[in-house]
């Protein structure tokens, strides 16, 4: 699982680099933004809005965040959309933002016990 | 004339004959004989097999199995989309009972979910029925029930009790009625020919200028593909629960009578079977 998937974006996005061809790139590899927000004892990531590809799976950023926050192997992470339910760990983060998302981000809470059931 | 509702048993009732049979590579003290179940369409493969492990587990070394999981010509079944649309996906067209291989090693994790327990597919089911609500209702309805409630949607469907999920259900199938119908429709359309899971998109019942949608206006607005143009010959079926319902049946209707528990309308778009 490649870090370099992602790009942190913690301001709005400079534009180092012309934009992309659209029509070149694989609509899975298109990103969009995430802003990650933690819920009880979970701790606070440094960085918390990210550039993630369409195609990455929950399971997938889940143990991006897990690692990110150095938590124990046997400590879980349970991902909420709209702080109501949880995603399969194989949905897709892309049709989660078509679905779900707002102000051009898809807000996903994390936490290390059931909050929403 | 058949009632709407009628419409809502034949749903709930659909089955499948189903032929499961031991991967010819597991290590056996005897002969492992076919076991036959009639699989119901609107529920999943691990809730409704405990009958196919333990009948197995009789003739493995039982010390050597891990979990149960299950191949339909070399490709793994997700427990976690329901029966009929792994059938309709995979096996419509093709002659009964389906033949299901059944595996105790090697999980494929990479195209599986585990499925430790039968709160693993609770869990899984109301995630599903909250995440439709949020797309019809802004989960306004399902928020406002009690855990009870929700409990009561479960075990409906685990132990096959149309009524007892129905009476809690249709507080989910509600609206106001002068929204005309859900805010968005949960749909999921599946493709055999790519290698994407499914589409999932925001689409309304009906436009802001008042225009009722169809499941072909859905399907032009999803995935144009599917549909031939005039003239052409017609070389794909819209399946949903096993038939093709006419394009022209108003979208809010559909999601109403023919989603699944999970309050999903699961689509499927298979090639047309050349004899």
């Amino acid at each position: 699982m490649s870090d370099n998937a992602e790009s942190p974006t913690e301001t709005p996005k400079e534009e180092a680099q012309p934009p992309p061809d659209d029509t070149s790139i694989n609509d899975e590899k298109k990103k969009i933004d995430v802003l990650l927000k933690a819920v009880g004892d979970a701790p606070i990531m440094k960085t918390k809005k990210w550039a993630v590809e369409r195609g990455r799976t929950i399971l997938s950023l889940s143990q991006f965040i897990s690692r990110f926050l150095k938590l124990e192997g046997s400590e879980q992470l349970f991902i909420y959309v709209n702080q109501s339910f949880a995603p399969s760990p194989d949905q897709e983060v892309g049709i989660l933002f078509d679905c779900f998302g707002s102000d051009n981000k898809l807000v996903l809470h994390y936490c290390k016990s059931q909050a929403w059931g | 004339m058949a009632d709407d509702k009628d419409v809502l048993r034949d749903v709930w009732f659909g089955r499948i004959p189903t032929c499961f049979l031991l991967n010819q590579d597991e290590v056996t003290e005897r002969e492992a004989e076919p076991y036959y179940l009639l699989l119901p369409r609107v529920s999943y493969l691990t809730l409704v097999t405990d009958k196919v492990k333990k009948h197995f587990h009789k003739v493995i070394r039982t010390e050597d199995a891990e979990e149960m999981w299950f191949e339909y010509e070399g490709t793994p079944l997700k427990w976690h989309y329901p029966i009929g649309v792994l059938f309709d996906l995979h096996a419509s067209n093709t002659v009964l009972p389906w033949s299901i291989t059944v595996h105790f090693k090697n999980f494929p994790d990479r195209d599986l979910l585990h499925c430790p327990s039968h709160s693993v597919i609770e869990a899984h089911f109301m995630s599903s029925i909250k995440e439709a609500d949020a797309l019809k209702h802004k989960s306004q309805v399902v928020n406002d029930m009690q855990k009870k409630d929700h409990k009561q949607l479960w075990m409906g469907l685990q132990n096959d009790k149309f009524d007892q999920f129905w009476a809690m259900n249709r507080k989910l199938m509600e609206y106001p009625t002068e929204d005309g119908g859900f805010r968005f429709i949960p749909f999921r359309i599946y493709q055999t020919m790519s290698d994407r899971p499914f589409i999932q998109k925001q689409y309304r019942p009906v436009s802001p200028e008042g225009n009722v949608h169809t499941l072909g206006d859905l399907m032009k607005a999803m995935y144009p593909v599917a549909l031939s143009n005039e003239g052409e010959p017609k070389r794909f079926q819209v399946v949903i629960h096993g038939i093709e319902p006419l394009l022209e049946t108003p979208l809010q209707w559909l999601s109403e009578h023919l989603s699944h528990p999970d309050n999903f309308l699961h689509i499927c778009v298979i090639p047309v079977p050349s004899d």
